[in-house]
């Protein structure tokens, strides 16, 4: 079961890099989130403890909601609600990113990393997620589109964590997952100071200062 | 109980800046709370240093002389960074451009800021290490947002995004460091304490360990400003009021490379003791010495010409760090030295700016004539920076260097004469005009009270004093330090 939310994890990924629609890109964002939580209840063999129960929800909460909200709610005045010019197309997304899968495999099955219950998907799907997310940041110029591209990326950091839940601890997992609402929420405060001062959210054109 | 009130002093200072109803009450509240953080800091130190580490909460605190130190530094820069947000805001105040929600702001993210950097200091928790960073980069990016405009937003968007970026990729290292430990060896409660990891560093995974320290490196390095991840620290160094560039400059960078540092004998230690770790180190200490010294030659801003600097000295660090031997008592002499001095070129640069209204060094020539006590900072700051003996930053340069030379490290001799010499010519050539110039005709002279020149004199005398005399306290700890760095 855990592995078919890591595959829909995965495939949700190309999904966010061939959208050109901010609001397409957040919802699958969010359905990744709620994935992501679903796969904590199913990652430990014996059924879930009451922590990871405690991740999950607070994950489904964040990922899954409340992240999805604040950005919707950071884009509610914006115009242009497509990115139509990214500095890399959506079929060279697309590509680059079976070439990052392809990488992230090779790296998973070699990495030799002990993720819990020995499953190396666990280890290739967060590779791959970060690489996504690291990818959006480069390649697109709308802020919105960044954010979400920062959300893969901590996804793909979420899945690692989970691989390394019994290493680690509840409170530590927990405290990252605040950390990143308050992170989302601040960058959707910039996003609509952005969208106020400037009349966009194209990040291309925050470019006044050089050198 | 020592390290509890070191975290609760701010956090309630922060909460009580919210109550006073006018802006100078405000900043009072700050600058209380930040000096009784400053006493509370000091006593936990001397209690370090006279009988060794100190724990809390089952191990998850602590403060030993690696810490102690940073935590020295951190308290001495805040608290001259209070007393000049005081001089700073005060001036915005009497213009009408610093109102009671800036104040409540500003005071409320500036104490927060500072119970988020000194959890950094006491964290034997490495993940919560980590979130000390992150909370620090939040609230941070907002208090350059004090006066907003839509250059200020740009510069926060990239710190924002790029500093996100680098601590997500230091997450990611602290998982694998995690990973890397066999799990027969470790509880789920000290799994990520330093003092074990240390212990046990021998277990470790090599192959792990060194997956985990690029991306800690890469990512703590990002927000330690470290070429050439480096992209963010001008915009946001340039664009923050004055009290703010200091704070980043003079401790914040420091911070994250601290992170960098509680790493370093547990890799060592873990790849079989062949300073596999410190070549990065080395490596990326020089390209920022490069990178910094190119950019500094073309600068016109005066800001964005000291953030520069910060690229370049916390590249000597970097670089005194990956040498070892002296190098890293040197690069530990440096980090207090640094500080100092640029903590005070940005107090002389922010009343400069508002002075002359601007911070093109093109309009800003003549500081001296204008205000002198400003004047002389500036002038002796930079001065400071390039490396002018007798000023302390000469000493542990030099230090650094003898470390290169001792080990044999002729490429580095090499790039760091080359990179000091260029900065030096480089910030000479502003350092002159913005002293000695001619002033415009428009600006009025602006003499400073006692504040201004105590502001200017302290870092001044210290830096100076440390150049030719170093107290035995000092050594002691240094020497601690850089034993704990060794393993």
């Amino acid at each position: 079961m855990a592995n078919i939310f890591l595959v829909l994890v995965l495939l949700t990924n190309f999904r966010i890099l061939s959208s050109s629609r901010m609001a397409a890109s957040i919802y699958w964002i969010a359905v990744q989130g709620v994935l992501l939580g679903l796969f904590a209840l199913s990652a430990e063999s014996g059924g879930p403890s009451v922590e990871m129960v405690g991740v999950s929800v607070t994950a489904i909460a964040l990922k899954g909601v409340i992240f999805p909200r604040l950005l919707f709610r950071a884009v509610r005045d914006v115009q242009v609600r497509k990115e139509l010019k990214p500095y890399v197309g959506y079929v060279a997304s697309m590509l680059i990113g079976l070439l990052g899968l392809v990488g992230a495999m090779w790296l998973g099955a070699h990495l030799n990393v002990p993720i819990v219950g020995g499953n190396p998907l666990v280890m290739q799907v967060a590779l791959f997620s970060i690489f996504a997310g690291v990818f959006m940041i480069i390649s697109r110029k709308m802020a919105v589109m960044q954010v979400v591209g920062y959300l893969a990326m901590g996804n793909g950091i979420y899945v690692l964590g989970l691989g390394s839940f019994s290493q680690t601890s509840f409170l530590i997992e927990i405290g990252v997952l605040l950390d990143l609402f308050v992170a989302v929420f601040l960058m959707g405060i910039t996003i609509d100071h952005i969208q106020r001062a400037f009349g966009h959210v194209n990040s291309h054109e925050l470019r006044s200062l050089k050198g | 109980m020592t390290l509890w009130t070191l975290l609760l002093i701010p956090v309630a200072t922060g909460i009580l800046c919210l109550i006073p109803s006018s802006e100078k009450g405000v900043l009072r509240m700050m600058i209380a709370g930040v000096t009784a953080a400053g006493a509370a800091g000091g006593y936990a130190i001397y209690r370090v240093l006279s009988g060794g580490p100190v724990y809390a909460w089952s191990n998850w605190l602590f403060l030993d002389a690696l810490s102690a130190y940073h935590l020295g530094v951190m308290l001495l820069v805040y608290i001259l960074s209070s007393f000049f947000a005081w001089l700073y805001f005060g001036v915005e105040l009497e213009e009408k451009n610093f109102h009671l929600s800036h104040a409540k702001m500003f005071c409320g993210l500036w104490c927060a800021a500072l119970a988020a950097m000194t959890l950094i200091m006491v964290s034997n928790n490495i993940g919560i290490m980590w979130i000390g960073v992150e909370a620090t980069t939040l609230l941070t990016a907002f208090l350059i947002r004090i006066h907003l405009s839509r250059y200020v937003l740009e510069a926060m968007w990239k710190y924002m995004i790029i500093c996100s970026v680098g601590i997500a990729f230091a997450f990611m290292g602290t998982i694998l460091f995690v990973l890397a430990m066999p799990a027969s060896a470790v509880s789920s409660n000290d799994a990520l304490l330093w003092t074990h990891l240390v212990r046990e560093a021998d277990k470790l995974s090599p192959a792990l360990v060194k997956a985990a320290y690029i991306f800690l490196l890469v990512g703590y390095g990002t927000k330690a400003g470290l070429a050439p991840m480096h992209n963010w620290l001008p915009d946001a160094h340039s664009k923050a009021p004055a009290p703010v560039s200091a704070l980043f400059s003079g401790f914040m960078l420091n911070a994250s490379l601290y992170c960098i540092m509680r790493y370093l004998p547990v890799v060592d230690k873990a790849t079989g003791g062949s300073g596999w770790p410190l070549t990065f180190l080395m490596g990326f200490g020089a390209l920022s010495i490069i990178i910094a010294a190119a950019f500094i030659l073309f600068q016109r801003d005066l800001k964005r010409l000291l953030a520069y600097h910060s690229v370049e000295h916390l590249g000597i660090i970097t670089l005194g760090l990956g040498l070892g031997g002296i190098g890293t008592f040197g690069a530990l002499f440096h980090t207090l030295n640094h500080s100092l001095c640029k903590t005070l070129s940005f107090f002389a640069a922010g009343r400069l700016g508002q002075i002359f209204g601007t911070q093109d060094m093109h309009r800003m020539k003549g500081g001296m004539k204008l205000s002198r006590v400003w004047g002389i900072g500036i002038l002796a700051s930079l001065l400071a920076l390039i490396g002018i003996a007798p000023f302390s930053l000469f000493m542990s340069e030099f230090q650094i260097l003898k470390a290169a030379v001792d080990g044999g490290h002729i490429l580095i001799v090499v790039i760091f004469l080359l990179g000091t010499a260029s900065v030096f010519v480089g910030a000479l050539a502003h350092a002159i005009p913005l002293a000695w110039g001619q002033p415009p005709e428009d600006v009025e002279k602006a003499e400073g009270g006692v504040m201004d020149y105590a502001l200017v004199m302290i870092p001044l005398v210290i830096l100076l004093v440390l150049g030719v005399w170093m107290p035995s306290e000092l050594n002691q700890v240094l020497q601690q330090a850089s034993s704990i760095l060794k393993g």
